[in-house]
């Protein structure tokens, strides 16, 4: 795979994962092949595998103080079943033991793996749904809404876009400004997250511009991945190619979007633990006899 | 008593009576590049923003840049006083290269860290004649270039590798191409780390001027684009049975790895020093843009304020680690390996998070690739590309890793901390080679906070929010017995923690606290003089609540003063203008 110069693989479509035990095939693939790899889950399915409380606690590491002061069994049940997704997809790229991992968080709450950068994750979910991302190629972010989901209304708008966007939206036929107006707030909330800000970064300092049609901005990633473009308040292209972003319709009836950048720049990413130590050096320190 | 021309006098070196301190000459030497270099805002400076954004735009090192590089004597800067230049510490180096490095990454990257980083590997392995070649190669401004070795977990500029063999003639054979040298087409001489055997350490380190090698034995490969430091010249070469006289070959022949740790401690060190200048004009210009939406006040709403303050705390927090790690180079030479890669490994992560903590208060600035608010998005692509990304982390990590075992309850105590490992004003002695093959680990900071907390009621008489900075030192303590109590449940020994994946996450949280320790030595020992701003303990306790919240720990609330206090103190640096970072020196813009 070279991916200097020549055309970088589309980004995968997100694949379905039943529970703990997978399956994880189409994730490796998907990493080995493109770098990055998108996993949904549904939190009901989950649940039902989900080990009794008194063997959580080893599972949830750091976690638990956090885990031990949710108040129910649903939100403490959803609370371990994301660190589960997030631990067992890493652990997919890492080629190691989802118990030896440790989640850590940044101080705007960006979810990282605890010693591990060559991996970047990053989780959202909604209701049953639960989307968890992953890359050896740079950051990503995430998002993840049911198409449902009412944004309308003139509010929405002022809050959450630029006037280009605004512009924009003016022109969509009533039926469709809805899904517009969700493709237009996953993108942002993936990127921002991708940024590691949240909600932080005023989603009206930046915007994107999508295809139009019946389904802006989804569909396959062929389609999706260079028809999204970053744009400054004021309609301006931001020219960055690192940054590529997408849209999917989810079989479960959610629309997701993900964010992801490109600065890795190295053919075939290694990103195992098992591999990260380097034996040179090791073996150089070995041989004073520590 | 000396009158005011008499300490000018002295400064410059013309006054044979009175010689100023550590502290004064850097300040000086500082204050000197940075009248050199003019303002940086200031539109038609040759050696301002607009100027540095349009040579990245066109992929140049600028020219009058490099001029201005050598005019003021910055290559001597690299080379130690024993070999006729001026760098008299390792702590030092970084210092005096933030006014480029504030400016132009790329230019300082690529002709003050490159050659700093491979004569580093002729200067503590060489013998004298290839010492003396390097030196005069540097000091007269000439360029250098480095060819990495391979690593698993490759980047760019450490995929494929050299290979060299001996042959019958008594001369070197050098075969193998590499895409990515900095510098590769200009370079006068070239340190390569070359395979030279089947062994897992079977490596060498060559010296050679590609220019004398014969022209059939080399073949110039195209330029090679990073996506960062766009006006780095790094290219690629190619040899085929290429021959090298046997005089090229730096230390002993299958060495090379045990020889490059040598010298991992400097180049550790001084590299996360030299950034914190990319990163001043980063917070910098999100202050300006701050002030120019007016959104809130002078500086901003409360989230920008907070950001404002944490970043500084951020930038103060890469200052002390570094700082430490310079010293400890020279004063803990057998000891420093574990503290230095610390420094490279984790002050980049703190810096690059609070860089992006910055977007949301650039706003729409965040995205302008043109006029004064592109140089943010510039600097922060430059950041993430010079700091080799996750290549570095797998070298210091493999540095750290090993060392975990020796910090488990009931292992032999290191030696206490020497307070002069903090402050600038001692004088150091040279850099001793054989002493840093040692690879000790023991810096004793881990421990260094347990004593600190002892000292601090004392310490903490005439502040306020003496109890605040108390129980930020116990949580500390707390987790550095906790990493103890883990360090003793690694599993295995020698290469038994290839397999153990706990030493990863473990590694980290060590690194952060011995960020902490550096942070409370620096504010013990006033490790860089007397100043109003750095006695208060308001910036310790940002840094150290920040570097709590990052192991993972409860946190005790931050009155919002403390970083009212920051920020304050970012803006009043803004205007004035000081550096941010923990000298303060004045800057010309």
């Amino acid at each position: 795979m070279s991916r200097h110069g020549g055309p970088r693989p589309p980004l995968p479509t997100p694949s379905r994962v039943a529970g703990p035990a997978g399956p994880w095939a189409r994730l490796l693939h998907d990493l080995d092949t493109a770098g990055v790899g998108l996993v949904y889950a549904s939190l009901a399915d989950w649940r039902s595998l989900l080990p009794p409380e008194e063997e959580r606690r080893p599972l949830l590491g750091r976690d638990w103080t956090r885990y031990s002061r949710l108040k129910g069994d649903q939100l403490r049940d959803r609370f371990l079943t994301t660190r589960l997704l997030i631990r067992h997809t890493a652990a997919v790229a890492l080629g190691t033991e989802p118990t030896s991992l440790e989640l850590s968080y940044g101080l705007n709450g960006r979810v990282r793996l605890r010693g591990y950068d060559q991996i970047d994750v990053s989780l959202s979910h909604t209701g049953d749904l639960l989307l968890c991302g992953i890359t050896s190629l740079g950051v990503i972010g995430v998002d993840t809404e049911p198409l449902t989901r009412r944004l309308s209304g003139r509010d929405v708008e002022t809050l959450m876009c630029t006037a280009p966007e605004r512009l924009r939206l003016a022109a969509v036929p009533a039926e469709e400004l809805n899904g517009a107006l969700l493709t237009l707030w996953t993108l942002k909330e993936a990127y921002s997250k991708a940024l590691g800000q949240g909600l932080r970064f005023p989603f009206t300092e930046f915007g994107f511009r999508t295809p139009t049609g019946p389904n802006p901005g989804a569909g396959t990633a062929e389609e999706a991945a260079e028809t999204v473009l970053l744009e400054r308040s004021n309609g301006t292209p931001v020219a960055d190619d690192t940054w590529r972003f997408a849209t999917f319709t989810l079989p479960t009836g959610h629309l997701a979007a993900i964010a992801l950048q490109d600065t890795r720049r190295s053919d075939q990413p290694d990103t195992r633990a098992g591999t990260a130590l380097n034996r040179q050096i090791l073996a150089a320190i070995g041989s004073w006899g520590r | 008593m000396y009158e005011h021309d008499d300490i000018i006098a002295a400064v410059s070196g013309r006054d044979t009576r009175w010689q100023p301190d550590r502290l004064t000459r850097v300040r000086s030497r500082i204050a000197e590049i940075e009248d050199g270099l003019g303002d940086p805002w200031a539109p038609g400076n040759p050696m301002g923003f607009d100027a540095v954004l349009d040579a990245d735009r066109k992929e140049e090192i600028s020219p009058v840049g490099l001029r201005r590089f050598q005019s003021l004597g910055m290559p001597a800067e690299l080379v130690p006083e024993r070999l006729g230049g001026r760098m008299a510490g390792t702590d030092l180096l970084g210092l005096v290269m933030r006014p480029f490095f504030r400016r132009d990454p790329a230019l300082a990257f690529s002709h003050g860290f490159t050659p700093f980083l491979g004569a580093q590997m002729v200067w503590l392995n060489g013998d004298a004649r290839q010492s003396g070649r390097m030196a005069g190669v540097v000091l007269r401004g000439g360029t250098v270039g480095v060819a990495c070795q391979r690593f698993e977990h490759e980047s760019e500029f450490h995929a494929q590798e050299y290979t060299a063999a001996w042959s019958d003639d008594g001369m070197l054979r050098l075969n193998g191409r590499k895409n990515a040298i900095n510098n590769a087409h200009t370079a006068e001489l070239i340190i390569g780390f070359v395979k030279t055997g089947d062994g897992e350490t079977d490596y060498s380190i060559l010296m050679f001027d590609p220019a004398t090698v014969p022209p059939a034995g080399v073949r110039a490969l195209g330029r090679h684009r990073t996506t960062g430091v766009r006006g780095l010249q790094a290219a690629g070469l190619e040899f085929v049975d290429c021959p090298l006289p046997g005089e090229s070959l730096v230390g002993t022949w299958g060495d090379g790895v045990a020889l490059s740790l040598r010298a991992y401690p400097a180049v550790h060190a001084v590299f996360p020093s030299m950034a914190i200048g990319l990163a001043d004009t980063a917070l910098r210009s999100a202050v300006r843009a701050a002030q120019e939406r007016e959104f809130g006040g002078p500086a901003g709403d409360a989230t920008a304020r907070s950001a404002i303050a944490g970043t500084f705390a951020d930038l103060l927090i890469a200052d002390c680690l570094s700082l430490t790690a310079g010293r400890s180079v020279h004063l803990l030479p057998d000891q420093c390996d574990v503290l230095t890669a610390v420094t490279k490994y984790i002050s980049p992560k703190i810096v690059g998070e609070a860089l992006y903590d910055l977007s949301a208060v650039m706003g729409d600035a965040f995205h302008a690739e043109r006029g004064h608010h592109a140089v943010f998005r510039k600097h922060l692509r430059d950041l993430s590309t010079i700091t080799f990304g996750h290549v570095s982390s797998a070298i210091c990590q493999s540095v750290i890793a090993p060392y975990l075992p020796a910090l488990a309850d009931g292992a032999p105590e290191p030696e206490p901390t020497p307070a002069d490992l903090f402050r600038l004003e001692v004088p150091l002695p040279a850099m001793d080679g054989a002493r840093l093959a040692r690879f000790g680990g023991g810096d004793g900071l881990l421990g260094y906070l347990d004593r600190a907390a002892l000292r601090l009621p004392d310490a903490l008489t005439l502040h306020d929010g003496g109890d605040l900075l108390r129980e930020l030192v116990a949580g500390l303590c707390a987790e550095a017995a906790e990493i103890r109590r883990e360090a003793g449940r690694l599993t295995g020994s020698d290469n038994g923690f290839l397999l153990d994946t706990h030493s990863f996450p473990l590694s980290e949280r060590y690194a952060l606290l011995l960020a902490a320790s550096a942070c409370v030595g620096v504010w013990l020992n006033a490790g860089t003089g007397p100043d109003a701003f750095l006695t208060d303990p308001a910036w310790l306790v940002l840094a150290l609540h920040r570097l709590l919240r990052r192991v993972g720990r409860p946190v005790p609330p931050l009155p919002r003063a403390i970083e009212g206090r920051l920020c304050d103190e970012v803006l009043e640096r803004v205007r004035v203008p000081r550096g941010l970072d923990l000298l303060g020196t004045e800057y010309a813009g």
